[in-house]
């Protein structure tokens, strides 16, 4: 074996050692990506079901009907019935969004070919929430008419779905956060893995070893990327199992994993030697890789915001991830890009973060 | 090789303008082979796994193009050359010159971290067998001198050559034949005591280990700790280890950095038997310590350091022949009379501590004088002379107590 072959070897046993015997920084290291998957489910369902409150002035089979084409229209809300005294109150104590009333005489009115109206009260200090709501009460009532064929309306949508299912925002959402997490958890392994060297002082020792601190790096870099898999694979299979998204290409689904955490720990490593101070690392790649996935497109298919915002989101590994992650569990193309692409500047963010690392070891 | 010899500057310019050339048409052959991969998938006429290999092929020359913009694999001393530092001289190569028989040598040192100027023109040599004391208060530059000896820090101007190698170049061959303790002891806490040794056994390849590893830990009295993890070690204990480990590759060559800190007077005494043992078997040692008691104990010779520059480079013993002798009289009369008179006919410094008068010779010859002097003006009832500790020496030097 090689002197380099020999540092790389020792620091990768002694990182391994490390974490096993430190408990409470694997257990961090396993909650991380969690509750990083917990984020953003609870971000996705906050703006998923918004309680609005249904208060039927009559139950007649019309209003059966027009409550029926209602939760037909592609909507984000969540009907429950109640009385309107209650629905008002709910609504000034921020439990509801919106209340819909259905009139007493609906079914007459509309049979008398009469303009009937769906009261809607809206609290529209969320307007993504408060469009949503608005939008569905002509649908439905498009919806209704054509079911009950009134004359008056004769659209009909020809649908074509680009793919056989549709992703729910969770799903989708949940997809994503695999990829985070494993950019994350990554990257601060990483990052702490080779900042601690110097705050150790052991780094100085490394670098008067045969084998040069570099190797000794990439061992320990190595051994925060195993860890860095085993806890981002538990935040793939809560995705799996726990939502229910079973992977299109599970195998795929693995790749790009392990294609993740290695740019993202080789890149936090970078970071880390860089610093050369734990307390940094961890605020400063979070802060970074943040923003940087939430641009690249991660929150919804293509959406990006414009040319310099798509343009910035090449420069983190959270865009190449999430696009390959998507495509992995629910067969969706998120990116103008190839998958093998994408794939691959992973792989060359890893490799040039660990070509840099002697350099920046050595400064 | 031409130009490694520093002779002239067209050799390695003309090899960097070609890798640097080589490098950017690697690059853009990886950039072509993406782009045509690509136009070529979009046609239909490649299916996935081609591009995969592409991409691979492309990344490969990508990496041979860095290491080529980098001067890797090809490593000559080109970028020392070129790449002026202001008044580096490029080494002899002394195995082949003047026989060379200084296991350090440090020639002209200067070092600045900033604006501050942390090591001032140092020079200083370490025989074969030889150990060497850097003594000086803090901030003085002598763990900075320790760093330049171990290629951990450049110089701007000035040579450092150990065991005949360049040591800013810190090639694996000059590591391998150096022991450091670093005044900042780096240890890891999650290990044990075997386990770090173990650990540092292999990076340095030595030979039957468990036996090596015995042996160093049971000279530093740390074998029956072996199994206890470095974090529930004492101060001095973990210091012990870092001295065992240094020792444990067997280096003709020590750098130890404040070695015996913190560490009890059976460590420290049995670390001094040992670097005396050391030296007898030709190693040579530059240690740096704020125990006069050390420097006196084990070094054949004392630089003092102060503001980066050295003020004395003598054997100890020389060091207080030089500063001269104090002569203490005891009187029955006034003392402070007597110092009075002494100075003035003498053209001495006396001083009265405790009713003593304490007369500082600058030559051992005035002895005599002065004292017929102190004789004919009071009734002087004893007479000695103290030689000078190298704390006085320390003192007179720099103006300043070795240790706050
Ligand atoms: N990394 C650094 N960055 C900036 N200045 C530094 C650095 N290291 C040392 N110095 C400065 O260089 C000078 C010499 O420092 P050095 O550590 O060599 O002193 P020293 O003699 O070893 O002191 P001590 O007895 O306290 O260990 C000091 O003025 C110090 O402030
Ligand atoms: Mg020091």
């Amino acid at each position: 074996m090689s002197s380099w072959w020999r540092a790389f070897d020792g620091g990768l046993r002694t990182q391994l050692r490390s974490f096993l015997r430190t408990p409470m920084t694997a257990f961090l290291v396993l909650i991380l990506p969690i509750n990083l998957l917990l984020l953003l489910s609870l971000f996705a369902l906050t703006g998923y079901n918004a309680p609005t409150a249904l208060v039927m002035g009559e139950d007649t089979a019309a209003a059966r009907s027009y409550v029926e084409a209602l939760e037909d229209t592609h909507n984000s809300f969540e009907l429950r019935p109640m009385d309107l005294a209650t629905a008002q109150d709910q609504l000034k104590r921020a439990r509801l969004v919106a209340i819909l009333e259905i009139p007493p005489g609906f079914e007459a009115g509309v049979q008398a070919g009469h303009t009937v109206p769906v009261n809607l009260t809206l609290d529209n200090v969320n307007l993504d929430m408060a469009e949503d709501v608005r939008r569905a009460v002509p649908a439905a009532a498009v919806i209704f008419a054509a079911r009950n064929a009134f004359p008056e309306v004769r659209i009909e949508a020809d649908l074509r779905n680009l793919l056989p299912r549709d992703t729910g925002y969770v799903q989708y959402l949940g997809v994503s956060a695999v990829a985070l997490a494993a950019c994350i958890a990554g990257a601060v392994l990483g990052g702490t893995v080779t900042a601690r060297e110097w705050e150790l002082g052991t780094a100085r020792l490394s670098q008067l070893a045969p084998g040069g601190a570099a190797a000794v790096l990439a061992g320990r870099l190595a051994a925060a990327a195993v860890a860095g898999v085993v806890a981002s694979s538990v935040t793939a299979l809560i995705v799996w199992f726990g939502y229910s998204v079973h992977p299109v290409h599970p195998l795929e689904v693995g790749l790009t994993l392990v294609a993740t955490v290695f740019a993202c720990t080789m890149l936090g490593g970078l970071v880390g030697a860089g610093l050369r101070r734990v307390m940094p690392v961890a605020p400063l790649l979070i802060g970074t890789l943040l923003p940087f996935y939430l641009d690249s497109g991660a929150l919804e298919p293509q959406r990006f915001d414009g040319e310099w915002l798509f343009a910035l989101a090449h420069l983190s590994p959270t865009y190449y991830s999430v696009g390959v992650m998507e495509h992995a569990y629910h067969g969706l193309v998120v990116t103008p890009e190839p998958r093998w692409l994408l794939l691959l500047a992973l792989v060359a963010i890893g490799l040039a973060s660990l070509a840099a690392l002697p350099r920046v070891a050595r400064r | 090789m031409a130009g490694s010899d520093g002779s002239g500057l067209t050799g390695p310019l003309v090899r960097g303008v070609a890798m640097r050339s080589t490098a950017a048409l690697g690059a853009a052959a990886a950039v072509i082979a993406v782009t045509a991969a690509e136009a070529a998938h979009d046609e239909g006429r490649v299916d996935e796994a081609g591009f995969v290999l592409v991409g691979v092929v492309a990344l490969g020359l990508l990496f041979l193009a860095y290491h080529l913009w980098r001067g890797g694999g090809v490593r000559i001393a080109v970028s020392r050359t070129v790449a002026p530092q202001v008044g580096v001289r490029v080494l002899p190569v002394p195995t082949t010159s003047a026989p060379q028989r200084d296991a350090i040598r440090l020639d002209g040192i200067t070092v600045r971290y900033g604006l501050r100027l942390a090591l001032d023109d140092v020079s200083l040599r370490v025989g074969a067998g030889e150990i060497v004391g850097l003594l000086g208060p803090n901030g003085a530059g002598k763990t900075t001198t320790v760093d330049v000896c171990c290629g951990l820090r450049r110089p701007i101007a000035g040579t450092v050559c150990v065991l005949g190698h360049d040591a800013t170049t810190s090639s694996a061959d000059l590591r391998r034949s150096i022991g450091v303790v670093p005044q900042e002891t780096g240890l890891y806490p999650e290990l044990t005591g075997a386990e770090y040794m173990s650990l540092f056994a292999a990076m340095y390849d030595v030979k039957s280990s468990p036996a090596r590893i015995e042996q160093v830990l049971a000279l530093m009295g740390l074998w029956d700790r072996r199994n206890t993890r470095i974090g529930g070690f004492s101060g001095g204990m973990k210091r012990r280890l870092a001295l065992a480990r240094a020792l444990l590759h067997d280096p003709p060559v020590l750098f130890l950095d404040e070695p015996t800190l913190g560490v009890d007077v059976h460590g420290r005494r049995a670390l001094w038997d040992h670097v005396s043992r050391l030296r007898d078997e030709g190693r040579s040692v530059l240690l740096t310590t704020n125990y006069l008691e050390e420097a006196t104990a084990l070094c054949d010779r004392v630089v003092i350091l102060d503001e980066g520059r050295v003020l004395a480079d003598e054997r100890p013993d020389a060091l207080r022949r030089q500063s001269g002798t104090t002569l203490l009289l005891e009187t029955d009369g006034d003392a402070q009379l007597l110092a009075r008179i002494l100075a003035e006919r003498c053209d001495v410094e006396a001083t009265v501590t405790d009713g003593v008068v304490a007369v500082s010779l600058p030559r051992d010859d005035l002895t005599a004088h002065v004292v017929r002097v102190a004789a004919d003006a009071a009734t002087v009832t004893s007479v000695r002379t103290e030689q000078p500790t190298l704390e006085d020496v320390f003192l007179r030097l720099t103006g300043q107590e070795l240790r706050e």
